[in-house]
């Protein structure tokens, strides 16, 4: 019995097991110890109140009569891809709002200040793209601040929006990300751009999705992407709408702040 | 036993676990065109020789992008080339090793910074069509850090406009990288 407690608890250690992070000491936050942070609040939001917001307070969606949608792109910066990309997005005057990875921040740095001189959003995706229901709450909240904290350095200020790396949630990643200050973001629309699909149907899938108030999801790092993106902007543009951040998107949209009972 | 294996699960992990959808599964789309894989990863066969050193995007490009930088290092060590054709705005990057071939040590900071400019210099000048060039360094990173492939370790985003003006200027390797703004080198490399 107590060889197989042993070996319980060995597999449960190691399955929580996490690499180290390789950051500069005077970049990182200080945290919580494991354990010490408050246990997440029961969401006030009505899952039935609201289409723009899930169970635990998450956006999918903001509501809004205005014509307004925001591009978003995960991951990144990527070398090669991210000029291209905001090449694009400053031609057609479209701002963005990217979800950036902490080591590739810290490792592209000249890419982040181009994301961010662009007026462009930054947004918060951990600092190594774990999948956090895979942690424990103290490393999911180290992901969370560690980004932010290296991120705010480029913004000049604190980050407000988060997202889980690959879309992978459960109630304490959402609690989390809200004791440290995020509104957790997914997205209304997504062209599954991360398969290798022909760029015509990511325009395709995008345009057919668009509705006003609705989070496009799309990569940082596929070039098909970057090939379908003119495309997706004039549709878009066609069809009516204006481009604007996720925070500019939830500003104008009906109250997200009560919706997310912060 | 069972009640002690969930006491011992993370509460994290007990939590319900949600994977957010792509929302486009209700309805079918096709494809304008037929799907195609990426052309770095179409099998290799007589007319499409296996070539690990292009990225894929624009291969014809990138074949004479690495032609041109490879033989300009001491070592060889260009390891892969992007090269991004939009007919209006060609973007280009070029991931070398920071290991050396055969050698057992990785690149000093200087070493490293030398390369870079024997890069942005070779890629500029040879090819006026390219905008913006992307250099960055990288070892491999060993198994017990399964978290990504290569761990980059040095980087420099360059740009045409700013290499037209310190071009013909006597500017050390420092000097140089500098100019273009935030030169990336990992705190373990050595100087």
């Amino acid at each position: 019995m107590k060889l197989l407690l042993v070996l319980l608890s060995a597999l449960i250690a190691s399955s929580a097991a996490v690499a180290p992070v390789r950051m500069p000491g005077k970049m990182l936050p200080e945290l919580p110890p494991a354990g010490a942070l408050p246990a997440p609040p029961a969401s006030s939001v009505d899952a039935d109140e609201s289409a723009a917001y899930g169970p635990y307070g998450e956006v999918w969606h903001v509501r809004t009569e205005r014509k307004e949608i925001a591009l978003t792109f995960d991951d990144g910066p990527y070398p090669f891809y991210t000029p291209v990309l905001l090449h694009i997005l400053d031609h057609s005057r479209v701002p963005a709002t990217f979800f950036i990875v902490g080591r590739s921040a810290q490792a592209f740095p000249e890419l982040v200040t181009r994301i961010v001189e662009s007026g462009n959003e930054v947004g918060n995706h951990t600092f190594n793209h774990f999948t956090l229901t895979s942690l424990r709450d103290d490393q999911i909240a180290y992901q969370i601040a560690a980004d932010g904290a290296l991120l705010q350095q480029f913004t000049g200020r604190p980050l407000s929006l988060f997202r889980p790396p690959h879309g992978r949630f459960n109630r304490h990643v959402v609690a989390i990300a809200r004791e440290l200050g995020y509104h957790t973001i997914f997205w209304s629309a997504a062209a599954d751009d991360v398969k290798d699909i022909p760029p015509e149907l990511i325009t395709a899938r995008v345009l057919s999705e668009a509705n006003p108030g609705g989070i496009i999801l799309l990569h940082s790092g596929q070039y098909r992407t970057i090939e379908a993106l003119p495309d997706i902007i004039d549709g878009l543009r066609e069809q009516g709408y204006s481009f604007v951040t996720v925070s500019k998107l939830m500003e104008d949209g009906e109250g997200p702040e009560q919706s997310l009972g912060r | 036993m069972a009640a002690l294996f969930l006491s011992a699960v993370p509460p994290s992990q007990a939590a319900p676990i949600h994977i957010a959808p792509p929302r486009i599964f209700h309805r079918t789309i096709r494809a304008a065109t037929p799907q195609l894989g990426a052309p770095g990863l179409l099998p290799a066969g007589p007319d499409q020789p296996a070539r690990p050193w292009v990225e894929g995007v624009t291969p014809p490009l990138e074949n004479r992008l690495f032609d041109a930088t490879y033989k300009t290092l001491p070592s060889h060590n260009v390891l892969k080339v992007y090269v991004f054709d939009t007919k209006a705005y060609e973007s280009a990057g070029i991931r070398f090793s920071a290991r050396v071939p055969h050698e057992a040590r990785d690149l000093g900071r200087s070493e490293m910074s030398h390369e870079a400019v024997s890069l942005i210099r070779t890629t500029f000048d040879e090819f006026p069509e390219l905008q913006t060039l992307d250099v960055w360094a990288t070892i491999p990173v060993p198994k017990s850090e399964l978290t990504q492939v290569e761990n980059t370790v040095f980087s420099v985003s360059a740009d045409r406009d700013t290499y037209l003006s310190i071009r013909d200027k006597q500017l050390s390797d420092q000097e140089f990288l500098e100019a273009f703004g935030r030169v990336w080198v990992a705190p373990e490399i050595p100087q």
